[in-house]
């Protein structure tokens, strides 16, 4: 198999990297931990950060952000979670164009597999057991909460890295290609209504018409300004239909970034370009409403806690498994795929959406995550060191 | 041709969403769909409207009456009403651009004809319809407000009505031209004044119609009426102040703070009883004069800003025409349209002669005075939940009038920018 060199590891938009000054002049005094697990430094999303925010000015607490406001935010919600796929579209189609890619998405799929099995499999045996009062059914609320663990945020390093990390950091790209696929069904299933196959299929077949629209649109603006109205619209539109039809805008947005990739021109360039400057934005918006989604209760803790272990044994199961498939050295891949994404709570909060009640899901992933990322940064040395 | 069949893909992903719309359970969500389809195929038919000579928000006002509930309802009356979340952030971003253009330095000398073409337009045409609808009043399918001191008085705020002209969608057609000249300024000028004016007139005439059908007079009208507009103008001269102090030390994102300042003028002004255009043209004013802004910075601001927000608007303005309001009231509503259309350039040209100014531009003025549109129906939406009766009735009339306003009145100034050669001088300059 073929291994990816430093000079591989691409920008992922998710990689949402906060500048170290404006953190650590506002944290280093008071929180002792590893600057990995405060998102200074090393860790790409500062995840910890803004959904304690989220927490803190939620409706639980401070009250800022209110079930009002959280509501209002729903369509907002959709358009970043639209975005959040167009930037997981627009670094896989890059990949596939740039060639090598099939080894690599058979890693990444493989990883994701095994780790959504063991967390989805240990998650359904307790939630069978447990009988929570959760308004899920058990199988769905598992295979949801064993897909969004599969997410994992990419390190970023300065200066060069070792050909294993630079594949696991493209591993960890890549983890998102399947949880999106499989996402787009379990929203499906939450959201009822539609059958599955035609709910799938219509935020594809959306995601691909928005996508060639926007072909033939982003190159042929008259000015910047309309060009700026072209791809708002655009990224509108696929979270709007998919918010619409109670579908996956994860999908719709992915589908319509690999259609701007794939076909000729600069439509991904262009998109790209317009869209960098809501990165940061979109991916603390996404955290801040998660956190303040948040509710504390029993239920939660009582499936947070078992789903932060599960997730760490399925990444080092995963990572072991498929290390040895890669020839790379499992404890890098292990230690580089453990802290959590922010890809996986925005699925929780999608479920959310479409199904208008899944608070525990939503605070359940949401805890978890935070808890998976202090563990990560607490257990697990840096890569570079193992290397 | 590659518009063309973007903008076919994209209605065609619209019917085909529709086509699921029956097996969704619950209120399907749908403002972020109505904001996506109304950017885009409005943005594709205002390039159209331009390319056959019209104004580009002729386009929006198009798209959103075909594509809306009267006809081929792609966008539905729920989602009508979303896309008029942004009304507060256009008007307020219309204004303060409004507030950019007015050079008070360069209008100081023809303030005063300012003055007299506004006033005599507006008090002319007042009278006359004064006189005509009062006079007509019972051969119209209008409720008998009761006595003739009653009808005098309905009829004063039904002529008010009739006579108020929309600031916004003039000042629109000038920033989607990109216009710049002695006939823009003199239109901005007469519009804005024409506002404070008319605002003052809607008052007087409504505590005569209370007073004269034995309502409680509002003794406060005198002090609410100087909050309202001395008011609005110093909380706008304060907002303006501030960003102009940004503009100096900061100067990022430019983009989204004006945005956030429009946002910010649209929310706090019905909270604090302030009328909305004029603060925010004094906030664009205090920017333009007291501390104007250095390079292209604001002026590409604005151009990214104002765009996608205006299309939105003016789609939700065509998709919220009442088109059953013109089959109920349709052949008066064009008399009274035609009258008005007569009065109108009849007394501004009067006006221009008594002001002395030269007959170009002073002859085109008036044709920047058509359009009607948001003020003019937010006043008639007051009448009608005062006075149910007959205010409900007047209330119908002004719809209809606004739906063919609206549509001809950008055209029309359009026409006369091109004929006063303004079009297009803002970037020559």
């Amino acid at each position: 198999m073929r291994r990816a060199d430093s000079s591989e590891v691409g920008s992922d938009a998710l990689d949402a990297r906060v500048p170290r000054a404006t953190w650590a002049a506002a944290l280093r005094a008071v929180l002792p931990a590893r600057r990995a697990a405060l998102g200074v430094g090393a860790t790409a999303a500062p995840s910890l950060v803004f959904i304690g925010l989220g927490v803190v000015l939620g409706p639980g607490l401070l009250g800022v952000v209110s079930v009002e406001a959280l509501r209002h935010l729903d369509a907002v919600v959709s358009v970043a979670l639209a975005a959040l796929g167009i930037f997981v579209g627009l670094e896989f189609g890059a990949l596939t164009r740039a060639g090598g890619a099939r080894p690599l998405l058979a890693a990444a799929t493989t990883e994701a597999t095994i780790t959504i099995a063991v967390v989805a499999a240990a998650m359904f045996l307790l939630l069978s057991r447990w009988s929570l009062p959760v308004p899920i059914e058990p199988g769905l609320l598992a295979g949801i909460l064993g897909i969004s663990s599969c997410a994992s945020a990419a390190v970023r390093f300065d200066g060069p890295v070792t050909p294993d990390v630079a594949f696991a950091s493209r591993i960890a790209d890549l983890e998102d290609v399947p949880l999106i696929g499989l996402g787009a069904v379990v929203v499906a299933l939450a959201a009822g209504g539609l059958p599955v196959a035609a709910n799938v299929l219509a935020a594809a077949v959306v995601g691909g018409g928005v996508g060639l629209a926007g072909v033939l649109l982003f190159e042929r603006a008259e000015s910047a300004a309309e060009r700026g109205v072209f791809v708002t619209g655009a990224v509108l539109l696929l979270g709007g239909v998919a918010a619409f039809l109670n579908a996956s805008p994860l999908l719709s947005g992915a589908i319509a970034a690999v259609v701007w990739v794939r076909m000729r021109g600069a439509a991904d360039q262009l998109v790209r370009a317009d869209l960098r400057r809501l990165q940061h934005p979109l991916v603390a918006l996404l955290l801040i409403v998660a956190g303040a989604s948040v509710q504390f209760s029993l239920a939660v803790l009582w499936i947070a806690a078992p789903l932060v272990l599960f997730r760490l044994t399925g990444k080092l199961l995963a990572s072991a498994a498929t290390a040895t498939i890669a020839g790379v050295a499992p404890g890098v891949l292990g230690t580089v795929l453990a802290p959590p994404g922010v890809v996986g709570i925005a699925l929780a909060l999608n479920v959310q959406q479409v199904t208008g009640s899944a608070e525990v899901l939503v605070s359940s992933v949401t805890v978890a995550a935070v808890a998976s990322e202090v563990l990560a940064a607490a257990l697990l040395s840096r890569p570079g060191e193992v290397a | 041709m590659a518009r063309a069949a973007a903008l076919g893909l994209i209605i065609a992903t619209m019917l085909f969403i529709q086509w699921f719309a029956p097996n969704l359970p619950g209120t399907p969500r749908t403002v972020a769909l109505a904001l996506g389809f109304a950017l885009v195929a409005a943005s594709l038919l205002g390039g159209v409207a331009e390319r056959l000579r019209l104004p580009r928000l002729s386009g929006y006002l198009i798209f959103g009456l075909i594509c809306g509930p009267y006809l081929l309802n792609l966008i539905t009356a729920t989602m009508a009403r979303e896309l008029r979340l942004v009304n507060g952030l256009a008007i307020a971003l219309i204004a303060f651009v409004a507030g950019l253009e007015l050079n008070v330095a360069r209008l100081r000398p023809q303030l005063r004809a300012m003055f007299i073409v506004g006033a005599t337009a507006i008090l002319g045409m007042f009278t006359v319809l004064l006189a005509l609808l009062w006079l007509a009043w019972p051969w119209l399918p209008f409720p008998d407000p009761g006595g003739p001191l009653a009808r005098l008085a309905a009829a004063a705020v039904a002529a008010m009505l009739v006579v108020s002209f929309s600031p916004t969608v003039s000042i629109a057609v000038i920033a989607d031209s990109r216009a710049r000249g002695p006939l823009t300024e003199l239109v901005l000028a007469v519009v804005v004044l024409g506002d404070l004016f008319l605002i003052l007139m809607f008052a007087i005439a409504m505590q005569l119609a209370r007073w004269s059908t034995g309502g409680a007079s509002d003794v406060n009208v005198l002090p609410q009426l100087a909050w309202e507009i001395g008011g609005s103008i110093a909380f706008g001269a304060i907002v303006g102040a501030l960003f102009a102090l940004y503009l100096k030390l900061v100067a990022r994102e430019l983009t989204l703070t004006l945005l956030a300042l429009c946002a910010l003028l649209a929310a706090l002004s019905p909270i604090l009883h302030f009328e909305l255009i004029l603060a925010a043209l004094a906030a664009g004013l205090v920017v333009e004069n007291i501390a104007p802004p250095e390079g292209d910075q604001l002026k590409t601001a604005v151009e990214r800003g104002a765009l996608p927000v205006l299309i939105v608007f003016f789609a939700a303005a065509g998709a919220s025409l009442q088109l059953d309001a013109l089959a109920v009231i349709g052949w008066i509503a064009l008399a009274v349209a035609a009258i008005r259309l007569v009065l109108v350039r009849s007394m501004t040209n009067i006006g221009v002669r008594l002001a002395r100014l030269p007959e170009m531009p002073g002859g085109l003025v008036w044709m920047g005075l058509v359009s009607q549109a948001g003020v003019t129906l937010g006043l008639a939406t007051i009448v009608a939940a005062e006075f149910p009766g007959w205010g409900t009735a007047v209330q119908t009339l002004v719809l209809a009038l606004t739906g063919l306003h609206v549509l001809a009145g950008p055209v029309i100034f359009r026409a006369a920018l091109a004929r006063a050669g303004e079009i297009g001088r803002l970037d020559a300059e």
